[in-house]
């Protein structure tokens, strides 16, 4: 009762939020993942540009500028660099002893909430920032080689939010869960995502056992499909498409419902800072 | 071990926190369970086949002369996304509903789908997969179709299918003998020369030429070709140099057989593919047509739309030539 009387309700813990942001990154070979990041976009078209390639006519910016686009919006990649910033990696407990996080971590205890929040900031916050600055990177390079069309407006690094804001939740639930049902449920997930597709012109059949099978699959795609995030692309979607409320509730109760999950994951496992 | 036990006592999550995630899901299954209503009043203003099917019969006309067909079904969710994002834009809404009878094909359930008017329609338009857009003219002939089911960009192709109407129309006034409406229906920039010829639209070009030879249009040809070329050129440009030079040397072929520079046969053995062969025989098709070799006019043009239904596109000129001169 004690210990619980003592525990800090604040919702953000500063010293969580370094550890999974900064502290890990004193170990260099940590710093690879985000660098190769950081620099793979710029570097390809940097070697694809610097070869005989055909003349950087208006249609073909165009076709870059969607390409660099569709790669700064996706699902993996976003998953990738925000699981770099939950995870632990090599920050075993001998590195965190080390660090002066460990006497910031320690001096009061900490809910499971307020470290799930701050770890998702420090996911959130880092999956931003290593994205809009590979992009940055990306259209300085574009330039260098006589390539203009890359977006750089405020809609595109809010589409790169959006997207980290959604995968960073998705990442902090499975990486709280334990690793075994983590990644069933990624592979549920994927799988309820694409049932539906199945079903793309399906007459209706006499086999009882088929019509139930695309009952139930369909079912699965309607009220689960969508637990999977989509990619966000903001400056699409304003050109071309209304906004659309029941898109942006999935996008914001999908966000909640994951971090609400993994406290509840985190809840069941030992808990510890730090190792994985 | 016993305070180990009470995890739940240690999650400490806010109220307000579980309140609003609450809350989001409960919207989200409230939204789900609306998606499909579009706000009255405000949204396409869809007709059933059966209704689309009377006012085509009307007195007068339907007052449109493009039909918007959007094939879709209850339970498919892809149709439901395009539904509650590309048909609830205001801009989309705004040009179908000024410049188009939109019709919406429910094919939900066998009852449905087995209605004439549907069926009718499923079978013309050989619908295997839903979400399907077409987009025709009032009279039947197709203009464009959208199989994508996650199109980006919607409205560039009602928008694009509107102007590729022209072009559909011209060709029809062209098989009736109206050549001064047919050419009234091409874009300046198609008659000057100021688009790049593409080979799944080389149809076009073709029908220009043809017109402007009809119309006793002579100092005007010359100059379309080698705009035309100079664009191509430029459009190729993107590509790497073998399919850049394939693609003009093919263009250069037929130009010189329209310049009478080369025979038929010549321009046949040049054609690797058979889109190129079906672009070859309509171009000989129209060319003993303007000479009035009929029947060999009708033969090239017949060869032309068996190639071009081969490699699943329709020029949409040759056959129906092959019809009115058979008549």
């Amino acid at each position: 009762m004690t210990t619980v009387s003592k525990i800090n309700s604040t919702l953000f813990n500063q010293a969580v939020f370094v550890n999974a942001f900064c502290t890990k990154f004193e170990d260099w070979r940590y710093w690879l993942f985000p660098l190769l990041v950081l620099i793979l976009p710029a570097f390809g078209m940097a070697v694809t540009l610097s070869m005989p390639h055909p003349a950087l006519t208006a249609e073909n910016q165009k076709d870059y500028a969607e390409f660099i686009q569709e790669y700064y919006t996706n699902g993996m990649v976003f998953s990738f660099v925000a699981y770099l910033f939950i995870s632990d990696g090599p920050a075993s407990g001998k590195l965190i002893a080390e660090s002066d996080t460990l006497s910031l971590l320690f001096t009061r205890p900490i809910t499971r909430f307020c470290y799930v929040i701050s770890r998702y900031c420090a996911a959130l916050v880092g999956a931003s920032l290593v994205m809009s600055l590979s992009l940055l990177l990306a259209k300085v390079v574009g330039l260098c080689f006589g390539l203009t069309a890359i977006d750089i407006s405020p809609l595109m690094f809010l589409s790169i939010l959006c997207n980290a804001a959604s995968w960073s939740s998705l990442m902090i639930f499975l990486h709280s869960a334990a690793p075994l049902l983590a990644g069933l449920v990624y592979f549920i997930l994927y799988g309820c995502s694409g049932v539906g597709a199945i079903y793309s012109r399906a007459e209706q059949s006499k086999d009882i056992f088929l019509e139930v099978l695309k009952s139930v699959c369909l079912f699965i795609d309607n009220w689960f499909g969508d637990l999977l995030p989509t990619s966000v692309n903001l400056v699409s979607m304003a050109s071309t498409s209304a906004f659309d409320l029941y898109e942006f509730s999935i996008f914001i109760s999908n966000i909640g419902f994951f971090l609400l999950l993994a406290v509840f994951a985190l809840s069941v496992r030992e808990f510890s800072y730090g190792a994985d | 071990m016993a305070q180990t036990k009470k995890p739940l006592s240690t999650l400490a999550i806010p109220i307000w926190f579980i309140v609003i995630v609450c809350w989001l899901l409960s919207f989200r299954v409230y939204a789900k369970l609306t998606q499909a209503t579009a706000p009255a009043g405000k949204g396409v203003a869809w007709v059933s086949p059966e209704q689309c099917e009377a006012l085509l019969k009307k007195p007068g006309g339907p007052g449109k002369d493009l039909v918007l067909y959007e094939f879709t079904a209850d339970w498919c969710p892809p149709c439901k996304k395009r539904e509650r994002v590309y048909f609830r834009a205001p801009s989309v809404i705004s040009e179908i509903n000024n410049n188009f009878i939109p019709v919406r094909v429910d094919l939900t359930n066998k009852q449905l789908s087995d209605l004439p008017a549907t069926k009718a329609l499923t079978d013309k338009f050989d619908v295997e997969s839903i979400p399907y857009c077409v987009v025709t003219l009032a009279s039947g002939q197709k203009v464009d179709d959208d199989r994508y089911t996650f199109h980006q960009k919607f409205s560039d192709f009602v928008v694009k299918s509107k102007e590729r109407s022209h072009p559909v129309k011209a060709k029809l006034a062209l098989v009736r003998g109206d050549y001064q409406a047919a050419i009234k229906e091409l874009s300046r920039e198609l008659i000057a020369g100021d688009l790049a010829v593409s080979r799944y639209e080389f149809d076009d070009y073709l029908m220009v030429h043809h017109l402007l030879v009809l119309l006793n249009r002579q100092p005007e040809i010359e100059p379309m070709m080698q705009k035309s070329f100079a664009k191509t050129a430029d459009y190729y440009k993107r590509y790497d140099e073998d399919k850049s030079k394939a693609a003009l040397d093919w263009l250069k072929d037929i130009n010189s057989y329209l310049r009478g520079q080369i025979s038929d046969k010549q321009l046949i053995a040049g054609a690797k593919y058979e889109q190129d062969k079906a672009n070859c025989y309509l171009a000989i098709g129209l060319s003993k047509l303007r000479s009035g070799a009929k029947s060999e006019a009708i033969k090239a043009l017949h060869q032309a739309a068996v190639l071009s239904s081969k490699s699943y596109r329709s020029d949409g000129l040759s056959e129906p030539l092959v019809e009115s001169l058979e008549k």
